[in-house]
């Protein structure tokens, strides 16, 4: 059994990438069920409406359960750099909708579901976590 | 802070990762607390403290000091 500090050093892959992995592939099947379900959900009965929107939520337990397994994993600094990622990344992300929202108002942009927050979220917090993470060396 | 991590580590010939496995957290971790870019909390303080067999104010030392 490999110990914390062998995992954190990535002489096993690590949990960082395990979670990069599974919350990038997990926001794509989010994202591809968004753009397929709902045009499809609003022409169909309530129950398969209900139907959709659990296959479409299941991704999202995913990102969270891996979400608090990887941080528990973490070391105390590795730990309060993810979270202030994630804080950093998020807030961008609900800027961002919140931008994109009154824009929609005037027409200027196309229509989006509110839910693509969430994927450009996962982004952002991947992003800002990679840049804080170069910036430590 | 100011510390003396790097010349504890030199003095018993330990690699910033084999100091990261003593302390059980990352090489980037340990890199971080030599170079000053990071304080540690005061449990990771106490641990390194007990790891060198010093007082903390021995190790670290504060820059308004």
């Amino acid at each position: 059994m490999p110990s914390q500090s062998e995992k954190r050093s990535g002489k096993k892959p690590s949990a960082q990438t395990r979670y990069i992995v599974l919350s990038l592939l997990a926001m794509a099947i989010f994202t591809l069920a968004i753009l397929v379900l709902t045009p499809l959900a609003s022409q169909n009965e309530t129950l398969t409406a209900i139907g959709f929107t659990i296959v479409s939520t299941l991704p999202l337990i995913l990102v969270a359960y891996e979400f608090q397994r990887y941080v528990r994993a973490l070391d105390e600094l590795q730990s309060q750099i993810e979270m202030q990622s994630a804080a950093i990344g998020f807030g961008l992300a609900l800027l961002i909708a919140a931008i994109w929202g009154l824009a929609e108002g005037y027409n200027l942009v196309p229509r989006i579901s509110i839910a693509m927050t969430l994927p450009l979220g996962v982004v952002l917090h991947g992003a800002v976590r990679q840049i804080r993470l170069w910036r430590l060396g | 802070m100011k510390n003396r991590l790097k010349e504890l580590r030199a003095e018993r010939g330990w690699s910033q990762q084999a100091l990261a496995d003593r302390l059980d957290v990352s090489r980037q971790t340990t890199n971080a607390l030599e170079t000053g870019k990071y304080d540690p909390s005061l449990p990771l303080a106490f641990k390194i403290a007990r790891l060198f067999a010093l007082r903390i104010e021995d190790i670290f030392e504060d820059d308004n000091g």
